[in-house]
């Protein structure tokens, strides 16, 4: 078994990969700067771990095109990636916190009349919370709008708003591969955005219904390995997004759950396919 | 051991072993530091990427 690991740098993450996979196979780790198309690559599975959403996308894409399969594959990346393309598939399994998409400036300033204030607004893309912003009234309405007026991409002009969840301080985060519900923590901060890469600190978190909502939104893409973000809405749980490329090193820290291992697992599985 | 200057804060470290692209945490100042070459020993800091994904 010959398993690739394509990367732009090795963080723990890439690392943790990497030893559990030798005890299943060959190991071919592809730097960025070593990888051109078209050329065949020796490989029985890919695991993508390149950073950027986009090189990730593309490289998923130009491996299966040669015929190899990938985790996470370039349609599972496609969809679970993109928020407005994850919110459609969502949606039809698990609550999600009410959104609106619009594609103009004009629409967008409509919204508040339908989801009222305060509003978030992100990007279609990415992750780490950037560039999510709270909009608390109409002069922060247009002021976010008027910045994303003048960001270069293209996809920062297409306007996709949630409404505020207030979160007690915490949301949780869970992963789901292969269908097998992994583990999820807690991620804790006093700021609204609560990824542990700002800081946010991380617990162990142990509950049912968080098990059962994480498969139902795997369930929604049906394949590959998703990190799953989940809010304490006052109602219930919501799924605020998924996330196809994971990052999980605080996860198996705090949780003691050898993520790493069941993502190579769940890799050499696709592989015998 | 390789030894480590932070070019963030001046600050040096050592580690065991690198590895070329390998991540590292500068102990004094908290940036992460890729290495870019092996010999030399060259670090850089990560730059704040692309589009991303994270925890
Ligand atoms: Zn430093």
């Amino acid at each position: 078994m010959r398993i690739g690991v394509t990367y732009t740098i090795l963080r723990k993450e890439e690392l943790m990969i990497r030893d559990r996979a030798r005890e299943y196979g060959e190991v071919v780790m592809l730097h960025e700067d070593d990888l051109t198309f078209p050329k065949k690559y020796d490989l029985d599975v890919a695991i993508i771990r390149n950073i950027s959403h986009y090189k990730a996308l593309y490289i998923a894409k130009l491996l299966e095109e040669q015929g190899t399969p990938t985790v996470n594959s370039f349609n599972l990346m496609l969809e679970a990636g993109d928020k407005v393309f994850a919110t459609l598939k969502l949606a039809k399994k698990v609550p999600v916190p009410r959104w609106r998409v619009s594609f103009s400036e004009k629409s967008a300033k409509k919204i508040p009349e339908e989801l009222g204030y305060p509003l978030v607004s992100k990007p279609v893309f990415g992750s780490w919370g950037r560039l999510l912003a709270k909009i608390n009234d109409e002069d922060s309405l247009e002021n976010v709008l008027e910045h994303k007026k003048w960001m270069k991409n293209p996809l920062y002009n297409i306007h996709y708003f949630q409404e505020f969840i207030d979160k007690p301080g915490r949301d949780i985060r869970s992963y789901v591969i292969g269908g097998e519900f992994v583990t999820a923590i807690y991620r804790y901060s006093d700021h609204w955005i609560t990824n542990t890469a700002r800081g946010g600190r991380a617990e162990p978190c142990d509950r049912e219904d968080v098990v059962e909502i994480s498969i139902k939104a795997w369930e929604a893409f049906g394949e590959g390995a998703l990190a799953i973000d989940i809010f304490e809405g006052k109602n219930g749980l919501l799924v605020n997004e998924v996330n196809p490329n994971m990052e999980f090193k605080n996860a198996a820290r705090v949780t003691g759950v050898d993520i790493a291992r069941k993502l190579v697992e769940y890799a050499v599985e696709v592989a015998k396919r | 051991m390789p030894k480590i200057v932070c070019p963030v804060c001046g600050g040096e470290f050592e580690v065991e072993s690198v590895e070329l692209h390998e991540v590292l945490e500068c102990p004094v100042c908290g940036v992460e530091l890729e290495v870019v070459s092996l010999n030399p020993l060259v670090v850089e800091e990560v730059p704040e990427v692309e589009e991303d994904w994270g925890e």
